[in-house]
């Protein structure tokens, strides 16, 4: 019996396996456990009814490794998450943990470490996707009595969540990876910042450090060899911008997370002025592995330039959520349709939202784009730290793109003036667009600000904010124009555009929508045609919601038919 | 919260960390809480009000005795957060960032949970109980770890070894997922009972 970190198809759950054979129960309720002893354990009987179904198939599967969530992923470095228990080092050690280390320590120089990483093709998993090796090389090649090295679990992007995987789930390899990068690079004393909305990461990370001290694997003479290093962990303190490096640094050392200029790097003077080498928690956790199998069998999986595996967190209007572990060089459709199971409730695909608020939508005739760090790039997005923001025809890109403009809006740290100011502006136009009061000069206003805005930022959060507008406009200028000019919402989701209605023909009377109306905006009587009170709604949606699927009378109109309604409802008004 | 002071160091770094621990403790940080720390850290009660205004963590005000944090991350977003936040602003008559007149609500945003997959994930709890509650659960009587030893490099082949070797007659293993997403799916509770039924005859 053993608790383990996320399995990742969080959408299942609770996931139960039962090993050796794999079987594979979702969904897994009280009631249920009894019967898993008995019948599964005991007398190798299956419960059918626990069983994951291929919605595409309609076949009930057993295996955990023959479900289509699973088949399509590479689960390099997540996988060992379903094995492990987090809070003892015992599981971590007998999957060959830390032998990396060991090897390391004792039959490698610092520089042949960095030589192998280099030549894995590594590269950052935070965002920018800088060579991990070449990084550790910068900094170890600065003299200096003291080094720092930090883990950046700060992990802002709204949508993602494998960081905190990684950590609740396999804090050691994190560890490992940490202790052979502080080798390599000549480091005596390491930080993991963990964002403080995560705080079983923080319980189980500070577990796994404690468990580790005991065995020796962090301290003085770590397995005794000349080499000593500790890691501390820092809990931060809602902030988004303390997710780049400078402002983590700063908000390390007790001050506000200001980011500041560079150079000087981190790598020259980092934290307390001392060279400073910074990479994220995925990152951490590939090390132990390179390490173990080499960087020519690690070299072999992924793209040219982009090497090894990515986790994502697959999210929003998608069936199946979860996070994904896939190679580099994995085309979106095959993430989205064969792992992710196609789209929620048989609507649309429109696009799909990648690298956070710094990152854009890809829209749906890119589908068979395949990702890595440069195609995202180039498609005007990112690879950001993973999330994967599946959006459907019901998702307003106006909107989404005011969303993320508002995020990073509100999390600008001030200090710079295009930041601060720029996102403000940008937010108003957008909102201006929303509410229906947008001028044709808009979409070329928000093109030059955006423009001033990623040249004058001073940091990375204002370089990459006008993403989302940019990719936006890019792809889906249409809808921009439709609520300029016709002043209409296509995917009927902006709120000033839009009304509710409900069909007098197809309202049965059930006073369903009349007893949920928060505000009392419908009016009507049992087996009478119920009308909404426009002046009085609020748009809140709940009619929409509780109205019977068999009856579906709520009904949502924009633009000029939305104008042509209010008019009818007018005259009809007037004559009574 | 002298008790909290000289359980700290006296350094700028550790000034974050003791305003944590003054908000969890008291539900805010009070002005007199920033003398005391100014006094502590040797730094400036305005240095102090800088950083722990900058921070979403830390509140300047006392917090209703009720909680409700609203998800407003991205997948939330398209999932239709805003429409839950309107409720609440409705229903609590409060915006985001304020407490109700009977101090009983206070209602935040927060970015993204990290619980993106039940996405109703929308707590409502105790201000002060919210941390212990998520930890609940997970603690585990007699950890499995019978023997912690200092090792070094050879042991550490042979501890595999043994590790694997004691873990011969284990022919079933049920592995739950303790994942943040199954978690808020009650697998705690799933794994005690379990755990309870199985202890004593695997
Ligand atoms: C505004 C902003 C937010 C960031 N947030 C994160 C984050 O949450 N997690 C992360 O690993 N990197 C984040 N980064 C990137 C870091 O600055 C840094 O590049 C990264 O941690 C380096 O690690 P890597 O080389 O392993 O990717 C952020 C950068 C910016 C500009
Ligand atoms: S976006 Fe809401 S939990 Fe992640």
């Amino acid at each position: 019996m053993r608790t383990t970190g996320c399995h990742g198809f969080c959408e299942r759950g609770p996931i139960t396996v039962i090993q050796p054979d794999g079987i594979f129960y979702q969904r897994v309720k009280l009631e249920d456990v009894a019967e898993v002893v008995t019948e599964t354990i005991r007398n190798k009987k299956i419960i059918d009814r626990l069983l994951y179904i291929d919605p595409r198939t309609g076949k009930k599967i057993i295996k955990e490794k023959e479900v289509p969530f699973y088949k399509k992923q590479k689960r390099i470095i997540f996988g060992n998450n379903g094995f492990i228990d987090p809070t003892d080092i015992e599981d971590y050690i007998a999957l060959d943990g830390y032998k990396a280390l060991a090897k390391v320590l004792f039959d490698m120089t610092a520089d042949e470490v960095i030589a192998e990483v280099k030549d894995s093709g590594l590269r950052g998993r935070g965002g920018a996707g800088f060579l991990a090796g070449l990084k550790w090389e910068i900094c170890r090649n600065v003299s200096s009595d003291v080094k720092y090295i930090i883990c950046n679990a700060d992990e802002g992007d709204p949508g993602a969540y494998m960081d905190r995987s990684l950590l609740e789930g396999n804090p050691h390899s994190v560890i490992e990876g940490m202790i052979i990068g502080a080798y390599a690079i000549g480091a005596s004393e390491g930080y993991i910042y963990v964002r403080m909305e995560y705080p079983l990461a923080v319980k189980n990370i500070t577990l796994a450090l404690e468990q580790a001290r005991e065995m020796g694997f962090l301290g003085d003479s770590i397995l005794g060899s000349e080499f000593s290093f500790d890691i501390h962990v820092f809990k931060g303190a809602g902030a988004f911008v303390s997710g780049e490096e400078t402002s983590m640094m700063a908000s390390i050392e007790g001050r506000r997370a200001f980011p500041r200029q560079r150079p000087p790097f981190p790598a020259q003077e980092g934290l307390w002025g001392k060279p400073t080498n910074i990479n994220n928690v995925e990152t951490w956790a590939n090390i132990p592995l390179i390490l173990n199998k080499g960087a020519d069998w690690y070299s072999h999986i992924g793209t040219r330039k982009s090497k090894g595996t990515k986790i994502f967190s697959l999210v929003g209007k998608i069936n199946n959520t979860g996070l994904v572990e896939v190679p580099m060089g994995i085309s979106l459709r095959e993430i989205i349709y064969e792992i992710g199971g196609g789209i929620k409730d048989g609507k649309k695909f429109k696009a799909v939202q990648t690298g956070g608020p710094s990152g854009g939508c890809i829209p749906a005739d890119m589908l068979d784009l395949t990702i890595d760090f440069d195609t995202l790039t180039k498609a005007g997005s990112m690879m950001g730290s993973g999330g994967m923001i599946v959006m459907d025809e019901d998702t307003c890109m106006v909107d989404v793109a005011r969303y993320f403009l508002e995020f990073t809006q509100e999390e600008s740290c001030g200090k710079c003036v295009p930041c601060r100011v720029g996102t403000r502006q940008l937010v108003e136009i957008l909102t201006r667009i929303t509410k229906g009061r947008g001028e044709e000069r808009d979409i070329q206003k928000l093109q030059d600000l955006a423009k001033t805005i990623k040249a004058g930022s001073l940091c990375g959060l204002g370089q990459t904010a006008p993403n989302p507008v940019l990719t936006t406009l890019r792809y889906f200028e249409n809808e921009y124009e439709a609520h300029i000019n016709q002043k209409s919402c296509p995917a009927l989701v902006c709120k000033d555009l839009i009304i509710y209605h409900i069909d007098p023909k197809k309202c049965v009377g059930c006073l369903l929508c009349l007893k949920n109306c928060p505000v009392d905006a419908i009016s009507g009587e049992r087996k009478q045609v119920h009308v909404i009170d426009q002046d009085l709604c609020i748009k809140c949606g709940a009619c929409l919601d509780v109205c019977p699927p068999k009856v579906s009378a709520v009904v949502r109109y924009t633009g000029k038919k939305k104008e042509r309604v209010l008019k009818n409802v007018q005259s009809k008004r007037a004559k009574k | 919260m002298k008790k909290l002071l000289t359980e700290s160091e006296a350094n700028q770094r550790d000034l974050i960390h003791i305003l944590h621990k003054v908000q969890a403790e008291m539900g805010y940080i009070s002005p007199e809480a920033i003398a005391a720390i100014s006094k502590h850290l040797k730094i400036s009660e305005n240095e102090i009000y800088g950083v722990l205004t900058f921070y979403k963590a830390f509140s300047l005000k006392p917090r209703g005795e009720h909680l409700v944090t609203i998800c407003m991350g991205t997948a939330c977003h398209v999932r239709g957060a805003p429409r839950i936040l309107d409720e609440f602003k409705r229903g609590l008559c409060i915006e985001p960032g304020e407490t109700s007149e009977d101090n009983l609500f206070t209602l935040e945003t927060v970015n993204c949970v990290g619980a993106s997959w039940t996405v109703e994930d929308q707590r409502c709890g105790q201000a002060d109980r919210r941390n212990k509650e998520k930890f609940k659960g997970i603690k585990r009587e007699g950890n499995s770890i019978k023997k912690m030893e200092k090792i070094n490099a050879t042991r550490l082949e042979e501890l595999k070894a043994e590790i694997l070797d004691s873990r011969k007659d284990q022919k079933t293993c049920i592995t739950v997922c303790g994942g943040t997403g199954c978690h808020a799916s009650d697998v705690f509770r799933l794994q005690m009972l379990s755990g309870m039924r199985l202890r004593g005859r695997s």
